[in-house]
């Protein structure tokens, strides 16, 4: 993936490539992309997506080299643009499925077919992404930062939070997923 | 600790961010109250069902 980003910043025209933040972009990418690709994994449930959005979040931070002036606030203000632009990702994501899902249904009616294995687990996925979708803000987000390893502390600056209220919205966060995807389980 | 545990003490103690003096007190509250008890056996299924949903 290294390489791949490094393509990336190559392939761009000069303006955007100022060195004295160039030290600082590495750095950052070198100590951070593998916390943006797991929590981009975890909203996405897709690895080559994932992948995309890690770039396109790594281009931002390119384009603001602000971004990297606090060490400390890095992780955080990168992941949230993480979890932005993966919830944009998935809003198209779910417009091309329904168009499949519709064509689908439309084909397996004419040719009498089951639908594919493949079908069926893309299906699954689309039901822990609309599980989570019911869930709302900052719940989802402290449960999601939560289940990528990240401590109250990190979610707390991640997501502008007081720390002493993240426990509780985990536990809220996780009761209604347990509520909603328990419901769409039940009505396979 | 006599008084019952609110949810965000319980799910702070389930995942470690309780400083080990206040996680004992959980720890021994939990062992003796039966509504308590059955709470953690909750939070315990639900982390389950979370992340056998969200592994890759």
């Amino acid at each position: 993936m290294r390489g791949r980003a490094r393509a990336l910043i190559d392939s761009m025209p000069d303006q955007f490539a100022p060195d004295a933040t160039a030290v600082n972009f590495d750095e950052a990418f070198t100590l951070h992309h593998r916390a943006v690709f797991r929590t981009a994994r975890a909203v996405l449930r897709d690895a080559a997506l994932a992948e995309d959005v890690t770039q396109e979040v790594f281009l931002r931070l390119y384009r603001n080299p602000r971004a990297t002036e606090n060490a400390e606030l890095l992780r955080p203000w990168l992941l949230r643009v993480t979890l932005n632009v993966a919830r944009n990702t998935i809003r198209g994501q779910n417009r091309a499925v329904a168009r499949d899902t519709n064509y689908q249904k439309t084909s397996d009616t004419a040719s009498g077919f089951l639908p594919h294995e493949n079908y069926e687990s893309r299906l699954q996925l689309q039901e822990v992404r609309r599980a989570l979708d019911k869930i709302k803000e900052p719940m989802r987000s402290c449960l999601m930062l939560k289940q990528q390893g990240l401590s109250y502390r990190e979610i707390a600056q991640t997501l502008s939070l007081k720390e002493k209220n993240i426990g509780s919205l985990v536990a809220r966060g996780r009761k209604e997923f347990a509520r909603t995807y328990g419901k769409i389980g039940a009505s396979r | 600790m006599k008084e019952c545990v609110d949810e965000g003490t319980l799910q702070a103690w389930f995942d470690g961010e309780l400083g080990a003096e206040p996680a004992a007190a959980v720890a021994s509250h939990v062992a003796s109250c039966f509504v308590c008890a059955q709470a953690a056996r909750a939070v315990e299924d639900e982390n389950l069902l979370l992340s056998e949903a969200l592994e890759p």
